[in-house]
């Protein structure tokens, strides 16, 4: 399992548009990606999920994401959070 | 008759009531063939998915990019994960009809956006409901459309508008929008905020019946339904005079006063970032009240230090070297904010509000000078202090702004030089002008409270709203005390507050030397061509 942590720079937090994307980016995927955050757990390919975890700027996640293509999907997801979010 | 509501965009229009046809609350239905109401369901998805992604077209042709934005959120959610599988459970498991799974899946995820703190994630219930009433007329092969006919302006009328509602009228016969519920930054504030067309939300909208004639009037923040013969003669007055006024406007609007041998500066008040570009369109010479409230009232939490300097950065980047003047959080009294708890007070006009709440929430002003000084990298920045009645107060505050200046340098942190002030809005600020010159770089006098203050008349109090008089000798005599004291200690003094906006007291505090005045964005080509002519200036 791969696990990384990241701190929310856009100001509306996770908010539809990257949710949307991250969503259609974990499905292209075989590993689980889990999205962690104050006790709660979103799985990634959820945006409704990813939203309602209400994480704001300036607030840490962690991400662990788990299967066979773990490596490859981890360095997608991270590249994607920090372009994106 | 006549409405009430809260103001989100301002304008004055006529138009005639279109009701938005509202999603109906549908009874539990029960299935008798899941595969049959899995497939209604698949195709009533494909068919909404396509009108989205026309209407997302059509956006980017109008090169509307937020409502874009909005439509491409829409197709994501509509086939969110969660959302489909909770609409095949129902069908599935459940055995409930297409129709019903899809109206009880739309109502869990709106709830999970309504519970969450944010304005912008609560707005995103709203979505669910746009997207559920899609599928459902899809569902149904229900038409959502309505008749328009081509020359004639609407009002549209709903529990909450979407972007979706609003794309179905032609820009050209939208007068505005009337909402039960809504923030400032639901859709239909920020379109009409666009369009330039007044909106009203938290309106009692029973009454209001498809075809009715109304007249929304954003500055008194009314709704006039079937309006006489004579108020409509009178809007279309208003309107013609408008168009012809303001095009007689424009040729003033960037020509500098030079008055008595010296240039006086007309310059906007503005609430929020966006209404800047308006000052510059108009011919503003600077900000000369930015009042930072909005940041603080729009969302349920505190704006962060980042979001505030965002702000304060944005507005000095458009002003490109012109003066911009923030007035700090001036909350209190009639303004509210969720998170700062001000107790019930018998006088709020004499309570705890401006400079007295900001050293009770110490935390929040430091915060927000925090922001303010590093955006002092960006521009002309002056910063104002509301409610001022002693030196003490504004040596402490400096001593504050010290600190931080300090804190910045220990983080490599880097800003530049500013002016501060205080806004002359007390008896007691005036009889200390002198004393309060020589602490600080500029005056600016706002006019409404002093002359509440100074009069002992309450702004809100009908039954003496005769007395309430900007051009009482009392506050006249005040008004050129302070800018003579400002001038004998060489600082720069403005009148920022309502009263500035006519034109025979703007006279006044010009013969009396004022140095700066700030009035209303869409005034200042006015008031500009009107001093123009009074001084024979071209």
């Amino acid at each position: 399992m791969k696990e990384f942590s990241y701190v929310i720079k856009d100001e509306l937090g996770i908010h539809v548009r990257p949710a949307g994307l991250l969503a259609k980016l974990v499905k292209n995927y075989k590993s689980e990606v889990i999205v962690k955050y104050n006790g709660k757990l979103a799985n990634g390919k959820g945006l409704v999920a990813l939203m309602g975890l209400g994480v704001k700027v300036g607030e840490e996640i962690t991400i662990s994401v788990e299967g066979e293509d773990e490596d490859v999907c981890a360095a997608e997801v991270e590249a994607f959070f920090k372009k994106n979010l | 008759m006549i409405l009430k509501g809260q103001c989100i965009s301002k304008g004055k229009s006529l138009g005639i009531i279109l009701l938005k046809k509202e999603m109906q609350k549908i009874e539990k239905e029960i299935n008798n063939n899941v595969d049959e109401e899995l497939s209604k369901y698949y195709m009533a998805k494909d068919k909404s998915i396509s009108q989205i992604q026309n209407l997302y077209a059509k956006a980017l042709e109008n090169s509307d990019s937020d409502i874009a934005d909005i439509f491409l959120g829409h197709e994501m959610l509509i086939d969110d994960a969660d959302f489909v599988e909770l609409v095949e459970n129902n069908i599935k498991e459940l055995n409930y009809s297409a129709k019903y799974s899809i109206y009880v899946a739309s109502d869990v995820i709106r709830k999970i956006f309504l519970n969450m703190e944010s304005d912008y994630m609560k707005s995103r219930a709203g979505d669910i409901t746009d997207i559920a009433t899609r599928l459902i007329m899809n569902l149904l092969d229900d038409e959502i459309e309505m008749v328009i006919e081509k020359d004639k302006k609407y009002i549209f009328v709903g529990d909450e508008l979407f972007a979706s509602d609003t794309l179905k009228l032609d820009k050209e016969n939208l007068a505005g929008f009337i909402t039960r519920r809504g923030s400032y930054s639901a859709h239909s504030g920020i379109l009409a905020r666009s369009l330039n067309i007044p909106s009203m939300i938290g309106v009692e909208i029973d009454k209001l019946k498809n075809g009715m004639t109304c007249l929304i009037d954003g500055e008194k923040e009314e709704i006039i339904i079937n309006p006489s013969s004579e108020i409509i003669k009178d809007f279309f007055e208003y309107q013609q005079k408008i168009k012809v006024i303001n095009e007689s406007y424009e040729a003033y609007k960037n020509i500098p006063l030079l008055i008595n041998g010296k240039h006086v500066e007309i310059c906007g008040n503005i609430g929020d970032t966006d209404e800047a570009d308006e000052v510059f369109l108009n011919g503003g010479e600077g900000i000369g009240l930015f009042r930072s409230e909005f940041l603080f009232m729009k969302d349920d939490t505190k704006p962060s230090e980042e979001k505030q300097f965002l702000a304060y950065k944005s507005v000095l980047e458009k002003a490109k070297g012109k003066r911009v003047v923030v007035r700090t959080i001036d909350i209190g009294s009639d303004k509210k904010a969720s998170y700062i708890g001000i107790p019930e007070e018998e006088n709020p006009a004499l309570g705890l509000r401006g400079i007295r709440l900001c050293f009770k929430e110490d935390s929040i002003f430091q915060t927000q000078l925090r922001a303010l000084i590093r955006a002092s990298n960006y521009g002309k920045l002056a910063i104002m202090f509301p409610m001022i009645i002693s030196t003490k107060e504004v040596i402490k505050i400096k001593s504050m702004i010290a600190e931080i200046k300090e804190e910045l340098k220990n983080e490599n942190i880097v800003f530049s030089s500013f002016e501060i002030g205080v806004m002359i809005e007390t008896p007691a600020s005036v009889i200390i002008s002198d004393l309060l010159a020589k602490e600080v770089d500029f005056f600016s006098i706002g006019t409404n409270d002093l002359t509440q203050y100074t009069l002992a008349v309450d702004r809100m109090n009908e039954n003496v709203q005769d007395l309430y008089d900007y051009d009482n000798i009392a506050i006249n005599r005040m008004i050129k005390n302070v800018i003579d004291v400002a001038h004998e200690n060489e600082i720069w003094v403005g009148v920022c507050g309502e009263s500035a906006s006519r034109l025979e007291l703007a006279i006044k505090y010009i013969e009396m030397g004022v140095d700066e005045l700030s009035i209303t964005s869409n005034s200042i080509p006015k008031m500009k061509s009107e001093i123009c002519q009074k001084y024979n200036i071209s």
